[in-house]
Protein backbone atom coordinates (compact mmCIF):
# COMPACT_ATOMS: atom_id res chain seq x y z
CA UNK A 1 0.00 0.00 0.00
CA UNK A 2 1.28 3.10 -0.99
CA UNK A 3 1.43 6.32 1.04
CA UNK A 4 -1.39 8.23 -0.59
CA UNK A 5 -3.66 5.22 -0.41
CA UNK A 6 -2.67 4.59 3.42
CA UNK A 7 -3.72 8.47 3.85
CA UNK A 8 -7.25 7.60 1.33
CA UNK A 9 -7.56 4.38 4.46
CA UNK A 10 -8.02 7.31 6.60
CA UNK A 11 -10.16 9.32 4.90
CA UNK A 12 -12.81 6.59 4.08
CA UNK A 13 -12.32 4.64 7.02
CA UNK A 14 -11.79 6.48 10.15
CA UNK A 15 -15.05 8.13 10.29
CA UNK A 16 -17.17 4.58 10.35
CA UNK A 17 -13.94 2.87 12.61
CA UNK A 18 -14.13 5.66 15.03
CA UNK A 19 -17.82 5.30 15.59
CA UNK A 20 -17.50 1.68 15.95
CA UNK A 21 -15.49 2.12 18.66
CA UNK A 22 -16.91 5.22 19.92
CA UNK A 23 -19.84 2.91 20.43
CA UNK A 24 -18.74 0.42 22.33
CA UNK A 25 -16.10 2.14 24.78
CA UNK A 26 -18.41 5.19 24.91
CA UNK A 27 -15.67 7.72 25.74
CA UNK A 28 -14.17 9.84 22.94
CA UNK A 29 -10.74 10.14 23.98
CA UNK A 30 -10.28 6.36 24.02
CA UNK A 31 -11.64 5.65 20.97
CA UNK A 32 -9.49 8.37 19.43
CA UNK A 33 -6.63 6.68 20.93
CA UNK A 34 -7.80 3.21 20.08
CA UNK A 35 -7.85 5.37 16.14
CA UNK A 36 -4.51 6.01 16.60
CA UNK A 37 -3.11 3.06 17.67
CA UNK A 38 -5.00 0.91 14.64
CA UNK A 39 -3.16 3.62 12.50
CA UNK A 40 0.34 3.36 13.94
CA UNK A 41 -0.49 -0.41 13.62
CA UNK A 42 -1.51 -0.48 9.72
CA UNK A 43 1.69 2.06 9.16
CA UNK A 44 3.84 -0.39 11.09
CA UNK A 45 2.74 -2.84 8.37
CA UNK A 46 1.57 -0.76 5.32
CA UNK A 47 3.87 -3.19 3.08
CA UNK A 48 1.78 -6.24 4.01
CA UNK A 49 -1.54 -4.80 3.84
CA UNK A 50 -3.24 -4.04 0.35
CA UNK A 51 -5.77 -1.25 0.33
CA UNK A 52 -8.08 -3.64 -0.89
CA UNK A 53 -8.13 -5.72 2.31
CA UNK A 54 -7.36 -2.30 4.74
CA UNK A 55 -11.15 -2.00 5.74
CA UNK A 56 -10.79 -5.34 7.37
CA UNK A 57 -7.26 -5.01 8.71
CA UNK A 58 -8.61 -1.32 10.14
CA UNK A 59 -11.58 -2.83 11.77
CA UNK A 60 -9.56 -6.12 12.83
CA UNK A 61 -6.99 -4.29 14.54
CA UNK A 62 -9.33 -1.38 16.37
CA UNK A 63 -11.42 -4.40 17.74
CA UNK A 64 -8.48 -6.45 19.14
CA UNK A 65 -6.88 -3.27 20.59
CA UNK A 66 -10.26 -2.59 21.97
CA UNK A 67 -10.99 -5.81 23.52
CA UNK A 68 -7.43 -5.35 25.25
CA UNK A 69 -8.26 -1.85 26.46
CA UNK A 70 -11.41 -3.10 27.89
CA UNK A 71 -9.72 -6.23 29.48
CA UNK A 72 -6.71 -3.71 31.18
CA UNK A 73 -9.24 -2.09 32.67
CA UNK A 74 -11.49 -4.92 34.29
CA UNK A 75 -14.79 -3.94 32.53
CA UNK A 76 -15.59 -6.69 30.83
CA UNK A 77 -18.51 -7.91 31.91
CA UNK A 78 -20.13 -11.35 31.54
CA UNK A 79 -20.15 -11.88 27.62
CA UNK A 80 -23.25 -14.37 28.06
CA UNK A 81 -25.20 -13.73 31.41
CA UNK A 82 -27.83 -10.33 30.51
CA UNK A 83 -28.83 -9.29 34.15
CA UNK A 84 -32.53 -8.95 34.21
CA UNK A 85 -32.72 -5.62 36.04
CA UNK A 86 -31.35 -4.11 33.19
CA UNK A 87 -34.86 -4.55 31.78
CA UNK A 88 -35.77 -1.76 34.38
CA UNK A 89 -36.28 1.67 33.40
CA UNK A 90 -37.03 5.22 34.67
CA UNK A 91 -36.52 7.69 31.55
CA UNK A 92 -38.68 9.11 29.32
CA UNK A 93 -38.28 8.60 25.69
CA UNK A 94 -39.07 10.59 22.44
CA UNK A 95 -38.33 8.27 20.10
CA UNK A 96 -37.30 4.86 19.08
CA UNK A 97 -33.78 5.65 18.37
CA UNK A 98 -33.02 6.61 21.47
CA UNK A 99 -34.38 3.23 23.41
CA UNK A 100 -32.91 1.62 20.82
CA UNK A 101 -29.40 3.41 21.70
CA UNK A 102 -29.67 3.16 25.61
CA UNK A 103 -30.61 -1.29 24.77
CA UNK A 104 -27.61 -1.51 22.65
CA UNK A 105 -25.11 -0.14 25.79
CA UNK A 106 -26.60 -2.57 27.58
CA UNK A 107 -25.68 -5.33 25.57
CA UNK A 108 -23.05 -7.86 26.85
CA UNK A 109 -19.81 -6.38 24.43
CA UNK A 110 -19.33 -9.23 22.16
CA UNK A 111 -22.78 -8.99 21.28
CA UNK A 112 -22.97 -5.31 20.69
CA UNK A 113 -19.69 -5.54 18.71
CA UNK A 114 -21.32 -7.96 16.09
CA UNK A 115 -24.35 -6.14 15.93
CA UNK A 116 -22.92 -2.91 15.24
CA UNK A 117 -20.08 -4.33 12.48
CA UNK A 118 -23.25 -5.84 11.19
CA UNK A 119 -25.42 -3.19 10.98
CA UNK A 120 -22.98 -0.02 10.54
CA UNK A 121 -20.64 -1.53 8.00
CA UNK A 122 -22.76 -4.13 6.17
CA UNK A 123 -20.61 -6.85 7.07
CA UNK A 124 -21.60 -10.39 6.28
CA UNK A 125 -21.40 -13.34 9.38
CA UNK A 126 -17.76 -14.76 7.87
CA UNK A 127 -16.47 -11.22 7.85
CA UNK A 128 -17.67 -10.25 11.22
CA UNK A 129 -16.13 -13.51 12.18
CA UNK A 130 -12.58 -12.46 10.72
CA UNK A 131 -12.31 -9.44 12.49
CA UNK A 132 -13.59 -10.50 15.70
CA UNK A 133 -11.83 -14.32 15.99
CA UNK A 134 -14.98 -15.55 16.48
CA UNK A 135 -16.28 -18.56 14.50
CA UNK A 136 -19.35 -17.98 12.00
CA UNK A 137 -21.23 -20.21 14.02
CA UNK A 138 -20.84 -17.88 16.96
CA UNK A 139 -21.07 -14.72 15.23
CA UNK A 140 -24.51 -15.60 14.09
CA UNK A 141 -25.59 -17.24 17.87
CA UNK A 142 -24.22 -13.74 19.44
CA UNK A 143 -25.90 -11.55 16.46
CA UNK A 144 -29.70 -13.79 17.44
CA UNK A 145 -29.29 -13.31 20.92
CA UNK A 146 -28.67 -9.85 20.56
CA UNK A 147 -31.39 -9.27 18.09
CA UNK A 148 -33.52 -10.49 20.47
CA UNK A 149 -32.69 -8.65 23.21
CA UNK A 150 -32.85 -5.49 21.76
CA UNK A 151 -36.35 -6.70 20.73
CA UNK A 152 -37.46 -7.62 24.12
CA UNK A 153 -35.84 -4.24 25.51
CA UNK A 154 -37.71 -1.78 23.22
CA UNK A 155 -41.09 -4.34 23.07
CA UNK A 156 -41.09 -3.58 27.01
CA UNK A 157 -41.03 -0.16 26.73
CA UNK A 158 -43.19 0.45 24.37
CA UNK A 159 -45.80 -1.42 26.96
CA UNK A 160 -44.86 1.33 29.53
CA UNK A 161 -45.24 4.20 27.06
CA UNK B 1 10.70 -50.52 45.12
CA UNK B 2 8.51 -53.65 46.59
CA UNK B 3 5.92 -54.89 43.81
CA UNK B 4 3.56 -57.47 45.37
CA UNK B 5 0.18 -58.96 44.34
CA UNK B 6 -1.50 -55.69 45.76
CA UNK B 7 0.16 -53.23 44.34
CA UNK B 8 1.59 -54.34 40.55
CA UNK B 9 -1.54 -52.68 38.59
CA UNK B 10 -0.51 -49.36 39.83
CA UNK B 11 3.21 -50.37 38.79
CA UNK B 12 1.62 -51.98 35.26
CA UNK B 13 -0.26 -48.57 34.63
CA UNK B 14 3.07 -46.11 35.32
CA UNK B 15 4.85 -48.62 33.10
CA UNK B 16 2.44 -48.45 30.31
CA UNK B 17 2.50 -44.22 30.89
CA UNK B 18 6.31 -44.41 30.52
CA UNK B 19 6.08 -43.18 33.93
CA UNK B 20 8.63 -45.98 35.10
CA UNK B 21 12.25 -45.32 35.43
CA UNK B 22 14.63 -48.56 33.82
CA UNK B 23 15.37 -49.93 36.97
CA UNK B 24 11.97 -49.55 37.93
CA UNK B 25 10.93 -51.33 34.43
CA UNK B 26 13.58 -53.77 35.10
CA UNK B 27 11.63 -54.74 38.44
CA UNK B 28 8.78 -54.98 37.64
CA UNK B 29 9.37 -57.36 34.39
CA UNK B 30 11.20 -59.59 37.15
CA UNK B 31 8.08 -59.48 39.21
CA UNK B 32 6.18 -60.11 36.31
CA UNK B 33 8.43 -63.24 35.26
CA UNK B 34 8.15 -64.76 38.53
CA UNK B 35 4.13 -64.51 38.42
CA UNK B 36 3.21 -65.99 35.27
CA UNK B 37 -0.55 -65.30 35.79
CA UNK B 38 -0.02 -61.69 36.26
CA UNK B 39 2.47 -61.72 33.06
CA UNK B 40 -0.82 -62.51 31.08
CA UNK B 41 -2.81 -59.95 32.11
CA UNK B 42 -0.23 -57.56 31.57
CA UNK B 43 -0.29 -58.54 28.06
CA UNK B 44 -3.32 -58.05 28.13
CA UNK B 45 -3.68 -54.79 28.98
CA UNK B 46 -0.48 -53.58 26.10
CA UNK B 47 -2.53 -55.26 23.60
CA UNK B 48 -5.30 -52.14 24.34
CA UNK B 49 -4.36 -49.05 22.80
CA UNK B 50 -6.33 -45.78 22.29
CA UNK B 51 -6.97 -44.15 18.92
CA UNK B 52 -6.40 -40.57 19.31
CA UNK B 53 -6.50 -40.17 15.83
CA UNK B 54 -7.77 -38.19 12.75
CA UNK B 55 -10.31 -40.81 11.80
CA UNK B 56 -12.30 -39.98 14.90
CA UNK B 57 -12.92 -36.83 13.74
CA UNK B 58 -16.62 -35.74 13.41
CA UNK B 59 -18.08 -34.65 9.99
CA UNK B 60 -19.93 -31.02 12.15
CA UNK B 61 -21.64 -30.07 8.75
CA UNK B 62 -23.56 -33.12 8.81
CA UNK B 63 -25.15 -32.46 11.81
CA UNK B 64 -25.78 -28.75 11.59
CA UNK B 65 -29.41 -27.54 10.83
CA UNK B 66 -31.57 -25.66 9.02
CA UNK B 67 -34.43 -23.22 9.62
CA UNK B 68 -36.12 -25.65 6.74
CA UNK B 69 -35.41 -28.66 9.01
CA UNK B 70 -37.76 -27.11 12.02
CA UNK B 71 -41.03 -28.95 10.91
CA UNK B 72 -42.96 -25.97 12.28
CA UNK B 73 -42.83 -22.69 13.59
CA UNK B 74 -44.34 -22.30 17.04
CA UNK B 75 -44.27 -19.72 19.87
CA UNK B 76 -40.85 -21.28 21.05
CA UNK B 77 -38.57 -20.46 17.69
CA UNK B 78 -41.03 -17.91 16.63
CA UNK B 79 -38.13 -14.96 17.15
CA UNK B 80 -35.88 -17.11 15.89
CA UNK B 81 -37.52 -17.10 12.38
CA UNK B 82 -38.29 -13.46 13.06
CA UNK B 83 -34.70 -12.85 13.48
CA UNK B 84 -33.75 -15.08 10.49
CA UNK B 85 -36.15 -13.18 8.37
CA UNK B 86 -34.42 -9.75 8.71
CA UNK B 87 -31.11 -11.18 8.82
CA UNK B 88 -31.95 -12.49 5.36
CA UNK B 89 -31.44 -16.50 7.05
CA UNK B 90 -34.84 -17.89 5.56
CA UNK B 91 -35.24 -19.33 1.98
CA UNK B 92 -38.34 -18.17 0.34
CA UNK B 93 -40.45 -21.30 1.20
CA UNK B 94 -39.10 -20.48 4.91
CA UNK B 95 -40.18 -16.98 4.69
CA UNK B 96 -43.99 -18.66 3.15
CA UNK B 97 -44.03 -20.73 6.37
CA UNK B 98 -43.77 -17.29 8.31
CA UNK B 99 -45.87 -15.40 6.52
CA UNK B 100 -48.86 -18.10 7.12
CA UNK B 101 -47.62 -18.52 10.59
CA UNK B 102 -48.25 -14.49 11.22
CA UNK B 103 -51.80 -14.62 8.98
CA UNK B 104 -52.92 -17.87 11.48
CA UNK B 105 -51.44 -16.02 14.73
CA UNK B 106 -52.38 -12.44 13.69
CA UNK B 107 -51.41 -11.49 17.85
CA UNK B 108 -47.43 -12.13 16.65
CA UNK B 109 -47.58 -9.73 14.64
CA UNK B 110 -46.77 -6.88 16.70
CA UNK B 111 -43.73 -8.76 17.60
CA UNK B 112 -42.61 -9.54 14.15
CA UNK B 113 -43.14 -5.62 13.74
CA UNK B 114 -40.86 -4.87 16.41
CA UNK B 115 -38.24 -6.86 14.77
CA UNK B 116 -37.79 -4.65 12.39
CA UNK B 117 -37.21 -1.37 14.76
CA UNK B 118 -34.31 -3.16 15.97
CA UNK B 119 -31.53 -2.24 13.24
CA UNK B 120 -29.12 0.51 13.54
CA UNK B 121 -28.03 2.99 11.58
CA UNK B 122 -24.87 4.55 11.78
CA UNK B 123 -24.70 8.25 12.87
CA UNK B 124 -22.96 9.87 9.95
CA UNK B 125 -22.45 13.48 12.28
CA UNK B 126 -19.91 11.32 14.70
CA UNK B 127 -17.09 12.22 12.61
CA UNK B 128 -13.35 11.29 13.43
CA UNK B 129 -12.02 15.07 14.01
CA UNK B 130 -8.07 13.96 13.95
CA UNK B 131 -7.47 12.39 10.84
CA UNK B 132 -4.25 14.85 9.73
CA UNK B 133 -3.08 13.86 13.12
CA UNK B 134 -2.54 10.34 11.77
CA UNK B 135 -2.06 11.06 8.02
CA UNK B 136 1.86 10.27 6.58
CA UNK B 137 3.76 12.48 4.48
CA UNK B 138 6.02 11.58 2.07
CA UNK B 139 9.60 12.84 2.29
CA UNK B 140 9.31 14.35 -0.82
CA UNK B 141 6.80 16.62 0.33
CA UNK B 142 8.27 17.01 3.76
CA UNK B 143 11.37 18.18 1.64
CA UNK B 144 9.28 20.66 -0.29
CA UNK B 145 7.99 22.16 3.12
CA UNK B 146 11.28 22.22 4.48
CA UNK B 147 12.17 24.51 1.54
CA UNK B 148 9.45 26.70 1.54
CA UNK B 149 9.87 27.53 5.04
CA UNK B 150 14.06 27.93 3.92
CA UNK B 151 12.82 30.24 1.24
CA UNK B 152 10.27 32.11 3.17
CA UNK B 153 12.99 32.99 5.79
CA UNK B 154 15.38 34.26 2.88
CA UNK B 155 12.99 36.18 1.83
CA UNK B 156 12.15 37.47 5.19
CA UNK B 157 15.87 38.54 5.46
CA UNK B 158 16.21 39.86 2.41
CA UNK B 159 12.99 42.17 2.54
CA UNK B 160 14.69 43.42 6.24
CA UNK B 161 17.96 43.94 4.41
CA UNK B 162 16.20 46.08 1.80
CA UNK B 163 14.02 48.15 4.49
CA UNK B 164 16.96 48.97 6.68
CA UNK B 165 19.41 49.50 4.03
CA UNK B 166 17.52 50.98 0.95
CA UNK B 167 16.02 54.20 1.80
CA UNK B 168 17.35 57.36 1.06
CA UNK B 169 20.89 55.54 0.75
CA UNK B 170 20.68 54.43 -2.74
CA UNK B 171 18.71 57.05 -4.10
CA UNK B 172 19.86 56.21 -7.83
CA UNK B 173 18.31 52.89 -7.38
CA UNK B 174 15.21 53.07 -5.39
CA UNK B 175 13.68 56.87 -5.15
CA UNK B 176 10.27 56.17 -3.82
CA UNK B 177 11.18 55.23 -0.42
CA UNK B 178 9.60 57.92 1.43
CA UNK B 179 9.98 57.51 5.74
CA UNK B 180 7.95 59.58 7.04
CA UNK B 181 9.29 60.64 10.59
CA UNK B 182 12.16 62.36 8.23
CA UNK B 183 9.57 64.54 6.21
CA UNK B 184 8.62 68.09 7.67
CA UNK B 185 7.17 70.49 5.69
CA UNK B 186 10.28 72.63 6.01
CA UNK B 187 11.79 70.16 4.08
CA UNK B 188 9.69 69.99 1.21
CA UNK B 189 11.59 72.74 -0.67
CA UNK B 190 15.29 71.18 -0.18
CA UNK B 191 13.57 67.83 -1.80
CA UNK B 192 13.32 70.20 -4.84
CA UNK B 193 16.78 69.42 -5.46
CA UNK B 194 16.79 65.89 -5.25
CA UNK B 195 13.12 65.58 -6.99
CA UNK B 196 14.77 67.56 -9.80
CA UNK B 197 17.81 64.34 -9.76
CA UNK B 198 15.43 61.66 -10.07
CA UNK B 199 12.81 62.32 -13.13
CA UNK B 200 10.41 64.56 -11.24
CA UNK B 201 8.04 64.27 -14.24
CA UNK B 202 5.10 65.71 -13.02
CA UNK B 203 4.23 67.20 -9.72
CA UNK B 204 4.97 66.71 -5.89
CA UNK B 205 2.32 66.55 -3.88
CA UNK B 206 2.70 68.17 -0.47
CA UNK B 207 1.01 67.51 3.15
CA UNK B 208 -2.34 69.91 2.59
CA UNK B 209 -2.47 70.49 -0.64
CA UNK B 210 -2.08 66.83 -1.80
CA UNK B 211 -5.68 67.52 -3.97
CA UNK B 212 -4.48 71.41 -5.19
CA UNK B 213 -1.42 70.16 -6.44
CA UNK B 214 -3.29 67.54 -9.14
CA UNK B 215 -4.46 70.61 -10.69
CA UNK B 216 -1.28 72.02 -11.56
CA UNK B 217 -0.21 68.53 -13.44
CA UNK B 218 0.30 69.25 -17.25
CA UNK B 219 -1.51 66.22 -18.82
CA UNK B 220 -4.88 67.35 -17.85
CA UNK B 221 -6.27 63.75 -18.62
CA UNK B 222 -4.21 62.42 -16.26
CA UNK B 223 -5.23 65.69 -13.52
CA UNK B 224 -8.87 64.35 -14.12
CA UNK B 225 -8.25 60.88 -13.86
CA UNK B 226 -7.16 60.74 -10.31
CA UNK B 227 -9.07 64.28 -9.27
CA UNK B 228 -12.25 61.79 -10.38
CA UNK B 229 -10.84 58.83 -8.18
CA UNK B 230 -9.90 60.38 -5.48
CA UNK B 231 -12.69 61.91 -3.22
CA UNK B 232 -15.03 58.69 -4.88
CA UNK B 233 -12.54 56.29 -3.70
CA UNK B 234 -10.61 57.88 -0.77
CA UNK B 235 -11.01 55.77 2.34
CA UNK B 236 -10.29 57.11 6.01
CA UNK B 237 -7.07 55.17 5.75
CA UNK B 238 -5.73 56.37 2.58
CA UNK B 239 -6.36 59.88 4.06
CA UNK B 240 -4.73 59.53 6.99
CA UNK B 241 -2.03 57.73 5.19
CA UNK B 242 -0.91 60.37 2.67
CA UNK B 243 -1.39 63.05 5.29
CA UNK B 244 0.88 61.39 7.19
CA UNK B 245 3.08 60.73 4.57
CA UNK B 246 4.66 64.02 3.51
CA UNK B 247 6.26 65.02 1.47
CA UNK B 248 4.22 62.60 -1.35
CA UNK B 249 6.13 62.49 -4.88
CA UNK B 250 4.11 61.49 -7.13
CA UNK B 251 6.31 60.39 -10.44
CA UNK B 252 4.02 60.14 -13.40
CA UNK B 253 5.25 59.16 -16.49
CA UNK B 254 2.78 61.54 -18.50
CA UNK B 255 0.68 58.04 -19.27
CA UNK B 256 -2.76 57.84 -17.88
CA UNK B 257 -1.94 54.37 -17.14
CA UNK B 258 0.50 54.92 -14.60
CA UNK B 259 -2.26 57.49 -13.28
CA UNK B 260 -4.44 54.80 -12.78
CA UNK B 261 -1.67 52.55 -10.87
CA UNK B 262 -1.47 55.32 -8.36
CA UNK B 263 -5.24 55.40 -7.74
CA UNK B 264 -5.84 51.90 -7.39
CA UNK B 265 -3.11 50.42 -5.66
CA UNK B 266 -2.75 53.20 -3.30
CA UNK B 267 0.95 53.70 -4.33
CA UNK B 268 2.23 57.03 -2.98
CA UNK B 269 4.86 57.59 -5.34
CA UNK B 270 6.40 56.14 -9.10
CA UNK B 271 9.27 56.10 -11.30
CA UNK B 272 9.65 55.03 -14.00
CA UNK B 273 10.96 51.27 -14.50
CA UNK B 274 14.57 50.72 -13.07
CA UNK B 275 15.97 47.77 -14.58
CA UNK B 276 18.42 47.83 -10.99
CA UNK B 277 15.93 47.35 -8.84
CA UNK B 278 15.11 45.56 -6.52
CA UNK B 279 11.69 43.48 -6.18
CA UNK B 280 10.20 40.58 -4.16
CA UNK B 281 10.10 38.71 -7.17
CA UNK B 282 14.20 39.13 -7.81
CA UNK B 283 15.16 37.90 -4.72
CA UNK B 284 12.76 34.57 -4.52
CA UNK B 285 14.03 34.48 -8.23
CA UNK B 286 17.95 35.34 -6.99
CA UNK B 287 17.24 32.76 -4.03
CA UNK B 288 15.95 29.98 -6.12
CA UNK B 289 19.19 30.25 -8.22
CA UNK B 290 21.49 29.34 -5.81
CA UNK B 291 19.25 26.25 -5.17
CA UNK B 292 21.36 23.37 -7.06
CA UNK B 293 19.17 20.95 -7.49
CA UNK B 294 17.14 21.67 -10.55
CA UNK B 295 14.64 19.37 -10.46
CA UNK B 296 13.55 20.61 -7.16
CA UNK B 297 14.32 24.08 -8.21
CA UNK B 298 11.89 23.42 -11.29
CA UNK B 299 9.43 22.10 -8.70
CA UNK B 300 9.33 25.28 -7.48
CA UNK B 301 9.38 27.75 -9.59
CA UNK B 302 6.43 25.53 -11.14
CA UNK B 303 4.26 24.94 -8.02
CA UNK B 304 5.34 27.43 -5.57
CA UNK B 305 4.37 30.71 -6.96
CA UNK B 306 6.67 33.59 -6.00
CA UNK B 307 3.48 35.81 -4.66
CA UNK B 308 3.41 33.04 -2.56
CA UNK B 309 7.06 32.47 -1.24
CA UNK B 310 6.68 36.65 -0.59
CA UNK B 311 3.70 36.22 1.44
CA UNK B 312 5.14 33.96 3.15
CA UNK B 313 8.42 36.16 4.03
CA UNK B 314 6.55 39.36 4.96
CA UNK B 315 4.56 36.90 7.38
CA UNK B 316 7.24 35.83 8.89
CA UNK B 317 9.01 39.24 8.42
CA UNK B 318 6.41 40.52 10.51
CA UNK B 319 6.00 38.20 13.21
CA UNK B 320 9.84 38.75 14.06
CA UNK B 321 8.73 42.53 14.02
CA UNK B 322 5.65 42.67 15.22
CA UNK B 323 5.05 45.11 12.39
CA UNK B 324 2.43 45.09 9.97
CA UNK B 325 3.90 45.70 6.20
CA UNK B 326 1.58 44.87 3.33
CA UNK B 327 1.67 43.53 -0.03
CA UNK B 328 -0.27 44.42 -2.58
CA UNK B 329 -0.67 43.17 -6.20
CA UNK B 330 -1.90 45.42 -8.97
CA UNK B 331 -3.69 42.76 -11.63
CA UNK B 332 -4.33 43.44 -14.66
CA UNK B 333 -7.74 42.64 -16.47
CA UNK B 334 -6.83 40.12 -18.04
CA UNK B 335 -5.74 38.63 -14.70
CA UNK B 336 -2.00 39.25 -14.75
CA UNK B 337 0.08 40.80 -11.99
CA UNK B 338 1.13 44.39 -13.34
CA UNK B 339 2.36 46.09 -10.07
CA UNK B 340 3.16 45.83 -6.56
CA UNK B 341 3.45 47.83 -3.80
CA UNK B 342 4.72 47.45 -0.28
CA UNK B 343 2.99 48.92 2.80
CA UNK B 344 3.17 50.13 6.22
CA UNK B 345 2.64 52.70 8.66
CA UNK B 346 6.20 54.19 8.14
CA UNK B 347 6.97 53.42 4.32
CA UNK B 348 5.58 52.78 1.01
CA UNK B 349 7.30 50.92 -1.45
CA UNK B 350 5.80 50.28 -4.84
CA UNK B 351 7.11 49.17 -8.42
CA UNK B 352 5.69 48.15 -12.13
CA UNK B 353 6.53 44.70 -13.06
CA UNK B 354 8.78 43.55 -16.21
CA UNK B 355 6.11 42.33 -18.98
Amino acid sequence: MTIAEYNKSVDDFSDGLYRFILKNVKDEEKAKDIIQDTYEKLWIKISNVSYEKVKSYLFTAAYHTMIDLIRKEKRQENMEKINTEIYSHTKQYTDISEILEEAVNKLPEDQRSVILLRDYEGYSYDEIADITGLNESQVKVYIYRGRMFLKKYIGSIETVI
Amino acid sequence: MNITRENYEAYIIDYLDGKLNPVQSAELMHFLSQNPDLEEEFNEFESIKINSSKEMKLNKEELKRDFSDIKQINDENFDEFCVANFEGDLNNQDECRLKEYLKKYPEKQKDFDLYSKIYLSPDYSIKYSEKNSIKKISPFIRRKNLLLYVTSAAAAILLLILIVYMPGKDREGISEIQVADNITEENISSQKEYENNVEVTEKQITKGKKYKVLENIKNEKIAEKISDNLPKDNTDDKREALEYLTPISAQLNNTVEYADLIMNTEIKTIKSVDKNKYALKEFANQYLENINDHSIHEIILNKINVWAIAEAGIKSFNYLTESEVMLKKQVSSDGAIVAFALNSESFSISSPLKK
